[in-house]
């Protein structure tokens, strides 16, 4: 459906993308990245804002450059920084927006009332936007992005300003979408995409750096996530040996989530936690090891340093894991 | 895309701005007109004489209009008086010459050798027309409806108001309704829908049309505001012949054969195309950079400079005359547009060769500017 191939941006003297390549079909992307890494760039690239310094994207094999306004009609759109009219009422605006994407008047009116409710705003329609909050005009956007109903839908940070329960009907909108479109999700925020993407990609040193399923690029880190408790004197020690992802206060110690990057020869505890091989996931998650840490796992030995229990990897996981070290 | 048209039209219309500059300019308007209050008796005056029949200054009439002004007359220091207006169209009409004019030009515009030299010579163009003038009675239609300054609230003051909220109005339309995208941020939106950049091309015509009723409306209201204050009636149909020949120098209106209110038609109308082309102008300059307050000061600033430099270049030489053919200095010249070729280049049709020729200039320059922003990153 759509296909980037040995995409490369530069501003000048600045590289932000190099060399991106990506095929993608129906489903539910998520382009998980630390802020700067270019996510933005390779959105505004899809939508035509931005062009390619070197390389083509092309739709259902055809540059979308060459196909223009026969492209963006099957796009829709929710940039990260959603400018909006103050003084419109959303009703007003999606039909502003609905007439520049060329939807005849009875269509328009029909599909206005209809992402309105899908993002629960059916009994906000006439009240001015500035009068709502940042969730509401978020919602605005993402109803304006499914308009025309639109085959590629591309949300940079869409969940921004999203409380919890707002986030949520958001999953289950785009869950219920995913079956006949290509939606690309473009977030910092891995639990807006854990659940629902059925590929992520990750971005790192400019590049694609995994192109995987969730299950297969968790997959990489398996037997090398655990958690344990320890005391909580402990901490800036581990921290110092371990990729720690998480920790949670409770008493005196401190229950922690870290990743392993020790070998298998290694206990990773008491003396020997600076003697880690640190193999990791190597420089690419599709070559990752993931050979843990052998058999001391749920041993207390007593040396203070807690009962280690393996965890099954999460996204957040490899997230921090992949970008936590570069910070 | 018409449909589209229509919708940025009504956004356009619908906008604070648009009011607000329409209401600016009224009350400016407002002003003038309420300056002039004094000369609505001088207008009445006029009315009945014209009721009457007496619509030229001739030797039967001239005591008659002298009459029915003394009483209406209230002369305001530096006014020529009725009398001797009258008196001095009466003489003007027959004994006016080519050379008279030419000499109160060079005067007035203060020019010095070559320039002056050829403002003489333009000015010989004009003696066989004045002599037709003669012949043909057209001379003799030089008609005083009021004072001096009823007659400059007309020819100067209105069409030069009126013009300049024109091109302001098509300036500030043209900069907010193209560069809206990047002032709100909703550019990533507008931008990547069907129309894709193209929106701009819509929004541009939006602006021209917008532009068009916005001048209308100030021409319009302006005028029946006017005819409100100086019920001038049949007057409006007066042919203006050479009524201009009291205002020094600029007898070549009379090549015009329309009456009072053609001729404000025709100021409308190349009022109307000035503000086009300055909103073009606009165009060009929001186009690169997006920054509508820049362009805005930009604009200024290259207008107060070629004004500066048109003021100030030495009026010794002819190249004067080819540096006055700029747009800043064509938007001055607002009520006397018709008046100017005759004096400045002999050209007939000086007008519309002029605005014929910015338009091309600027035409061409949005054209490149469009195709580079339409490759450009966002």
């Amino acid at each position: 459906m759509l296909q980037i191939e040995h995409v490369t941006k530069k501003y000048k003297n600045f590289t932000a993308l190099e060399d991106v390549n990506l095929e993608l079909e129906n489903g539910v992307y998520g382009l998980l990245a630390p802020n700067g890494a270019g996510k933005t760039t390779l959105l505004k690239m899809i939508t035509t804002l931005l062009f390619p310094t070197e390389g083509q994207i092309k739709y259902n094999g055809e540059d979308i450059r060459k196909l223009d306004g026969a492209y963006r009609e099957e796009l829709g759109y929710l940039p990260q920084d959603f400018g909006y009219y103050r003084d419109y009422t959303p009703e007003k605006y999606l039909r502003y927006i609905g007439i520049l994407k060329g939807m005849p008047g009875e269509k328009l009116q029909e599909r206005i009332g209809s992402v309105l409710e899908l993002v629960g705003l059916s009994g906000e329609g006439k009240k001015k936007m500035k009068k709502f909050s940042g969730g509401m005009v978020q919602r605005v956007g993402i109803a304006q992005a499914l308009l025309d109903d639109p085959r590629i839908l591309v949300l940079d940070e869409p969940t921004a300003g999203l409380d919890p329960g707002e986030r949520m009907r958001f999953r289950k909108i785009l869950a219920a979408l995913s079956r006949d479109k290509l939606v690309l999700i473009s977030t910092h925020i891995v639990s807006d995409v854990e659940f629902i993407a059925n590929h992520i990609i990750m971005i790192r040193d400019r590049r694609i750096y995994c192109n995987d399923t969730v299950e297969a690029i968790c997959g990489k880190l398996a037997g090398q996530v655990f958690e344990a408790v320890i005391p909580a004197g402990q901490l800036p020690r581990w921290e110092e040996q371990y990729q720690v992802v998480s920790q949670r206060q409770e008493g005196s110690d401190v229950a922690v989530r870290f990743i392993s990057r020790g070998g298998s020869q290694g206990n990773s505890r008491g003396d020997n936690l600076g003697k880690s091989s640190g193999n990791g996931l190597g420089d690419n998650l599709e070559n990752g090891s993931g050979n843990g840490l052998g058999g001391n796992f749920g041993n207390d030995s007593g040396n203070g340093l807690g009962k280690w229990c393996p965890c099954k990897p999460g996204l957040e996981d490899v997230f921090l894991y992949t970008y936590q070290e570069r910070a | 895309m018409k449909e589209n048209v229509k919708e940025e039209c009504r956004r356009l219309v619908s906008s604070r701005l648009f009011w607000l500059i329409l209401a600016a300019a009224m009350v400016v308007n407002i002003w003038i007109l309420w300056n002039f209050q004094g000369q609505r008796k001088y207008a009445e005056t006029a009315r009945n004489l014209a009721e009457m029949g007496v619509e030229s200054v001739s030797p039967e009439t001239e005591e008659k209009i002298i009459r029915a002004f003394a009483e209406a007359e209230k002369r305001h220091p530096g006014e020529v008086p009725v009398r001797n207006m009258v008196e001095g169209a009466g003489r003007l009409a027959e004994e006016m010459k080519a050379q008279d004019l030419a000499d109160a030009c060079v005067s007035s515009m203060k020019l010095r050798d070559q320039a002056a030299e050829h403002v003489r010579k333009a000015f010989v163009t004009l003696e066989p027309i004045l002599e037709q003038n003669r012949a043909d009675g057209t001379a003799r239609q030089f008609f005083v409806p009021c004072g001096g300054r009823f007659f400059d609230l007309f020819s100067r003051w209105i069409p030069l108001a009126a013009t300049i909220e024109c091109i302001l109005g098509a300036v500030l339309l043209m900069l907010k309704g193209v560069n809206e995208p990047f002032d709100r941020r909703t550019g990533p939106v507008v931008y990547t829908t069907r129309q894709g950049r193209r929106v701009n091309d819509t929004r541009f015509l939006a602006v021209m049309a917008v532009s068009a009723g916005f001048s209308a409306a100030v021409w319009v209201l302006t005028l029946g505001m006017a005819g409100m204050v100086f019920p001038v009636g049949k007057l409006w149909g007066v042919k203006i012949g050479s009524m201009m020949v009291l205002d020094a120098f600029y007898p070549v209106i009379s090549r015009l054969h329309v009456s009072i209110a053609g001729f404000m038609a025709l100021q409308f109308l190349v009022s109307l195309c000035m503000a086009w082309l300055f909103g073009a102008m606009a165009y060009f300059a929001v186009l690169k950079g997006h920054n509508t307050f820049r362009a805005f000061g930009k604009m200024a600033l290259v207008c107060l400079g070629t004004a500066a430099l048109t003021e100030n270049y030495p009026r010794d030489t002819i190249h004067y005359f080819i540096l006055r053919c700029n747009p800043v200095d064509f938007a001055g010249k607002a009520g006397r547009w018709f008046a100017c070729g005759g004096n400045f280049l002999s050209v007939r049709g000086y007008e519309v060769l002029l605005l014929l020729f910015w338009t091309g200039v600027f035409g061409a320059l949005c054209i490149c500017r469009r195709r580079n922003f339409l490759k450009e990153d966002l």
